[in-house]
Parts: C-alpha cells; sequence; structure tokens
C-alpha cells in the first residue's frame, strides 16, 4: 500500500518537523562535542536514549550515563560505554567495543573485532572470524561465534556461554573458551 | 553546502543565459505561436538538496540522473489569450542520498543470535537510492522564441531500496533557453528534486 511521504521544504516542513520534534523529545539530554565523522571522537552523555552513528566511516564514540546508548557504524570503529543501564553496537570488521559499568551489553560485530565486558549482568555478543571477546566480572556472558574466536574471561559467575555458529563444540580451558 | 553553492552558480549561469536573449521579440501575447513539437525528451542531471522519502535514510544533498517525457495535451493551453500550452509529463528519476553522521535515537533494533537487543539503524545512518517515477502536468509559458518557462505540480511514485514504496508530491518550476531551433538547455528547481538537462523537441 503507498503511502504518502512528508513533504519536506528545506528539510522540514509540518510533518518533519513533528517528527523531529518527537526524535528531539525523545533524545533530549543526549549531547555530543561535535560531528561524528572519518578520524573524530564524539561523545554522547546524559538522558533517556542516545546513539551514535557515523555511517560508513570510521569513527570513534563513546557514551556514559544514560539509560540506553549505542553505536553504528562500519568498519575500523570503536565505541566505549561505561555506567548506563544497555549498550550495544553494530559494526563491520575490526572494531573494538568496550562495555563497562552497565546492566547489559549487546553487540553485532564483523570479523577480527575485541569486544571487553566488564562488571556487569549479561554481556550478549554475537563476533565475526577471528574476534575475540573479554568477559570480566559478569554475571553472564553469552558469546556467538561465526567462525574461530576466542573468549578469556575471568572473575565471572559462571564461565561464558560460547556458541560456535560455524559448527563444533566449543573448547574450554580455565580463563578462556575457543571456537575453532 | 558546496552542492547548494553548485545549484546557486548553475542557476546563476542559466539567468545570464535566458537574458541575453531578454530583449527579443515577445510572443506572449501570441497563442499558438509557440514550438510544435509531439513529444518533448529531456534528459537531466539531479540534485537532491531535500531530505529523501522514507523512513530516515540518507540526508539531504542526494545526486543522480534521470529523463522527463512531456507530451502536449493542450496545445492552447488555459489562457486563451496568452502563448501558453499544457503537457502530461512523466519519467524516471534516480537519487543516491549519502549516509549521515548523526546522534540521536534509535530508529531499528534487532536480536542478535545470543539474544542481546542491539541498535542497527539511526536516523539517517545509512545512504538511501531513490527511484522516483513522477507524472506532472507541464504548464508552459512561451515567453520569446529562444525562452519559456512552466510549472510542474503532481505526484511522484518512489521507490527506496529496503523501505518499499511511497507516494511523493512533485511541486517544480523550471526555465527553457531555446539555444537551437529544437533543442534548449532546461533548468528545474523545486521539490523533491532540482534539474539540468537538455529538451529535444521531436
Amino acid at each position: 500500500m503507498p503511502r504518502l511521504a512528508p513533504f519536506r521544504l528545506g528539510s522540514l516542513s509540518s510533518p518533519g518537523l513533528l517528527a523531529v520534534l518527537l526524535l528531539t523529545l525523545a533524545a533530549s539530554g543526549c549531547k555530543s562535542d561535535g560531528p561524528c565523522g572519518k578520524g573524530q571522537y564524539c561523545e554522547c552523555s546524559g538522558g533517556d536514549e542516545c546513539v551514535l552513528s557515523c555511517g560508513e566511516e570510521q569513527c570513534s564514540m563513546g557514551c556514559h550515563d544514560l539509560r540506553r546508548c549505542g553505536a553504528v557504524c562500519g568498519d575500523d570503529c570503536s565505541s566505549d560505554c561505561r555506567k548506563s543501564d544497555d549498550c550495544s553496537i553494530s559494526c563491520g570488521d575490526r572494531c573494538r567495543f568496550t562495555c563497562a559499568d552497565m546492566q547489559h551489553c549487546a553487540a553485532i560485530t564483523g570479523s577480527d573485532s575485541d569486544v571487553t565486558c566488564s562488571g556487569m549482568n549479561d554481556c550478549k555478543v554475537e563476533v565475526g572470524p577471528g574476534s575475540v571477546v573479554h568477559c570480566t566480572s559478569l554475571q553472564n556472558c553469552t558469546v556467538v561465534c561465526h567462525g574461530a574466536c576466542q573468549v578469556p574471561w575471568s572473575g565471572n559467575s559462571h564461565e561464558p556461554i560460547v556458541t560456535c555458529a560455524g559448527g563444533g563444540a566449543p573448547l574450554s580451558s580455565p580463563g578462556l573458551v575457543t571456537c575453532n | 553546502m558546496m552542492r547548494h553553492i553548485s545549484v546557486v552558480a548553475v542557476a546563476g549561469l542559466f539567468a545570464v543565459a535566458v537574458a541575453r536573449p531578454a530583449h527579443a521579440q515577445s510572443i506572449l501575447k501570441s497563442p499558438g505561436s509557440g514550438p510544435k513539437y509531439s513529444v518533448e525528451l529531456e534528459p537531466h542531471l539531479l540534485l537532491g538538496p531535500w531530505e529523501p522519502p522514507g523512513s530516515g535514510q540518507g540526508q539531504a544533498g542526494g545526486y543522480g540522473g534521470g529523463m522527463r517525457a512531456s507530451i502536449p495535451i493542450i496545445p492552447e493551453g488555459f489562457i486563451k489569450k496568452l502563448n501558453n500550452s499544457v503537457a502530461l509529463g512523466f519519467g524516471v528519476d534516480y537519487l543516491h542520498y549519502p549516509a549521515s553522521n548523526r546522534i540521536g535515537p534509535c530508529t531499528r533494533w534487532v536480536t542478535n543470535a545470543a539474544g542481546g537487543n542491539v541498535c542497527v539503524e539511526t536516523w539517517g545512518n545509512r545512504a538511501a537510492n531513490v527511484f522516483y517515477i513522477p507524472v506532472v502536468m507541464q504548464w508552459n509559458f512561451w515567453f520569446t522564441k529562444q525562452l519559456s518557462a512552466f510549472g510542474e505540480p503532481g505526484l511522484a511514485v518512489n521507490y527506496v531500496k529496503d523501505d518499499g514504496v511511497g507516494l511523493t508530491p512533485v511541486m517544480q518550476v523550471g526555465g527553457r533557453w531555446h539555444f537551437a531551433e529544437s533543442v534548449a538547455l532546461t533548468l528545474r528547481l523545486g521539490y523533491p528534486s532540482l534539474s539540468l538537462g537538455a529538451s529535444f523537441l521531436f
């Protein structure tokens, strides 16, 4: 069923303006120090929900003191989440994600990525081949690896639950779970 | 920003071009003395200074190309005392709108294979590729042998990859510089895009 797209003169007209106002209200308190572009660091803090994105460019992002925060980015980006309830990242290859002092963290990453979860209830990540997921001082750490991966862990309530999505059982040794 | 400057520059060049024959003899009050043609074909380049349709993909600043065909349906136009005509215009346009670097709320969450909720899309963070199929009423005014202008209200069906089909209003005005008998430089301004092309009258 076709729908009528809002008529946006400039970038704003009445329906567009209303949508932007609603989004602005929803993101109230979401602040960044500057544009989030290639090679730049941008940060989000305070408020209810804030997600940083940098399109297809490499960038470095961080957020803290939010109920929910996150990042959406391509290859070679990094994100650092601290002191919030929930944080997530969706990124391409070779991305770095650090999540600390949170309630919940989740991620979908490409290959050769590096994820660190520490000091939280749940860390639930899905990573590409060649990735490393560090689980430290967690209640639960759940990892799905597409291909080979390493999950070093310490100080957790339970051993990480690792699923090797390519088939085969994960190999456990003291402080380390791997998929080959 | 550069694209906006480019649009202004192109508009300025066009204004200079059409100003040169402005002293030419007016045919506006000579109904029926405009060019006789069965169809106007106009390939053109496009700029999309407005945000694309759909649920938040891309950002203002699109670019692309397209083709418009216009067939005269009321040769004497709506105003009998003026040299005007009405054509039915239709065509296809393609615009690529680049991704933006945004900060804001998430627009799409998914559950990953480990059971965690992950935001995978924010407002405007993906590039958009948009096809428009416009259908417009082209109301022409023939001022001189070298200069004509038109208004084009209408609708366009738009298709945004990964977002589906929608309808977009079309509201454009334009001008032609007829530098040869059956060929003109055509500039079109308005929503959803700006165009610069060549009109071939057959």
